[in-house]
């Protein structure tokens, strides 16, 4: 009687140890390892691979210009959209972004595989795919970049982290040492553009020929200088990341500027000037012919983690 | 009646009671990492350390402030020692994209017929759980000049340098 009321007893204690610990004997379950790959796969496709479509007649990596014939959602960036690859995996691409999140939810599961099936009948996965920079989703175009659902707390899942570059726009870069000016070794140059502007106008300027105490002072639009609200400068230094950069502060060779123009100051359909008002910058190549925005433009790329979980 | 029995029960009952309350408190305070958790703790890691190389590597020098290529092609071949390593704007990108981690930089490649191996970067000894990635660069003559490196490479010549990163958190 004794030894039964023992072991019963033990018993229990395991039993109240087993359900009130949870997660303590689970760990090499089958369903919590699909969880791990299905994050995982997800995390692949989404930064490494381009994307696909085809039709009856036609396909290639352009998927975001054919959602009705999507057959893979990849967001990577592709020069060559026959190529079935991308050489810039982890670099991801701003329209791709974007068509992704208006993608049907239904699409979005079945394409990236976010589904586990249960005797014949579809179960999916409860899932959120996030890009965050400091910890805070980015907003690109007005989009928050996060699909899927908000995860439970204390909810068993797979999560997956991976570093991405981000398209976030467009800018224009230039050399300091070709920009142009209106006469020859001043310390100002000048960049046309031709409007309406549909985006902000985003200049990058590297390599300076600089002397002592040189800093850039202002900016004028057609003769016309701006107030400091109508821009934002940045500044890195020969190698890290741009922060702000205060109007006369100290300019090195190597350092790049980065300044943001509102695209509201370019409205108009016609030609506008944009000078740049540096102090002990010298600017050699005469105009005109000018330096012209729209022939630099390239991509701005942030770096972003892109996050994956999966329940 | 046997009173010792009863006594022996009892104390079973108060054993079950203190193994139970014990085993709650050990599991409630600290953090259970099962094998399974630490297995995808370290591929995590190894992912990020991969991810960091490829895109060190693919994106274009307006981009980010260092590219791998050029980075390695501008090394002075120098070992490298702590707080004094060679590859000072590498070391400055690292330290952006790994934040809270630690890390090592390495190069391999072959100079007459064997392999060697240098610090470039060495911010002190791995512990046991650190992950290694690799990346293979091609150097030639061109962005060795251009970067104003110290490898002597032929102008009909390809130096391959395998470039290692070895990140652990303390």
């Amino acid at each position: 009687m004794d030894f039964l009321l023992g072991v019963s007893l033990v018993l229990i204690a395991i039993g109240f140890t087993v359900q009130f610990v949870p997660g303590i004997f689970i760990s090499g379950s089958a369903g919590e390892e699909k969880l791990g790959y299905a994050a995982y796969r997800t995390s692949c496709i989404l930064t490494e691979d381009p994307g696909w479509w085809s039709n009856s007649t036609s396909s290639g990596t352009d998927w975001e210009k054919h959602t009705e014939n999507v057959q893979r959602i990849g967001l990577a960036a592709d020069d060559d959209i026959n190529s079935r690859l991308t050489e810039t995996p982890n670099m991801l691409s701003k329209e791709k972004l974007i068509k992704f999140k208006q993608l049907a939810e239904t699409e979005v599961v079945r394409k990236l595989g976010l589904f586990d099936s249960v005797k014949g009948t579809q179960m999916n996965y409860g899932y959120n795919i996030s890009f965050l920079r400091n910890d805070q989703p980015l907003v690109i175009d007005n989009y928050i970049m996060v699909r899927g659902k908000p995860l439970h707390p204390d909810q068993n899942m797979a999560k997956i982290t991976r570093v991405v570059l981000l398209e976030t726009g467009n800018f224009s870069v230039f050399d300091g040492r070709s920009l142009t000016t209106d006469y020859v070794n001043s310390s100002h140059a000048n960049i046309n553009f031709a409007g309406p502007a549909i985006e902000n106008l985003t200049i990058q300027i590297t390599n300076f020929n600089a002397g002592s105490d040189a800093m850039l002072i202002n900016a004028s639009i057609n003769g016309s200088t701006l107030s400091s609200s109508d821009y934002t400068i940045l500044r890195r230094q020969l190698y890290g990341n741009f922060s702000s950069y205060a109007s006369s502060s100290p300019l090195l060779d190597n350092d790049s500027l980065r300044i943001d123009f509102n695209k509201n100051l370019f409205s108009s359909n016609k030609s506008y000037q944009i000078r740049l008002n540096f102090h002990n910058v010298t600017f050699t190549q005469q105009g005109p012919l000018f330096s012209s925005y729209e022939d630099n433009v390239e991509k701005i790329y942030e770096h972003a983690l892109l996050v994956v979980e999966v329940w | 009646m046997d009173d010792k029995a009863q006594l022996q029960t009892l104390e079973g009952l108060g054993a079950a009671l203190l193994i139970t309350m014990t085993v709650v408190i050990i599991t409630q305070s600290a953090t259970v990492i099962t094998p399974q958790h630490e297995m995808m703790l370290d591929v995590q890691l190894e992912q990020m350390a991969y991810d960091i190389l490829t895109l060190l590597d693919v994106a274009p020098s307006y981009v980010m402030g260092a590219n791998l290529t050029e980075c390695v092609a501008g090394w002075d071949m120098n070992q490298a020692a702590i707080k004094h390593n060679s590859l000072p704007y590498l070391d400055r990108e690292l330290s952006v994209l790994l934040p809270g981690f630690l890390y090592n930089v390495d190069m391999s490649y072959v100079r007459n017929g064997s392999l060697v191996t240098k610090n470039a970067i060495l911010n002190g000894y791995p512990t046991e759980d650190a992950v290694v990635a690799r990346r293979t660069v091609m150097l030639t003559n061109s962005t060795v000049t251009k970067a104003k490196g110290a490898w002597s490479i032929a102008s009909d010549e390809l130096q391959m340098v395998e470039v290692r990163l070895t990140v652990w958190q303390v």
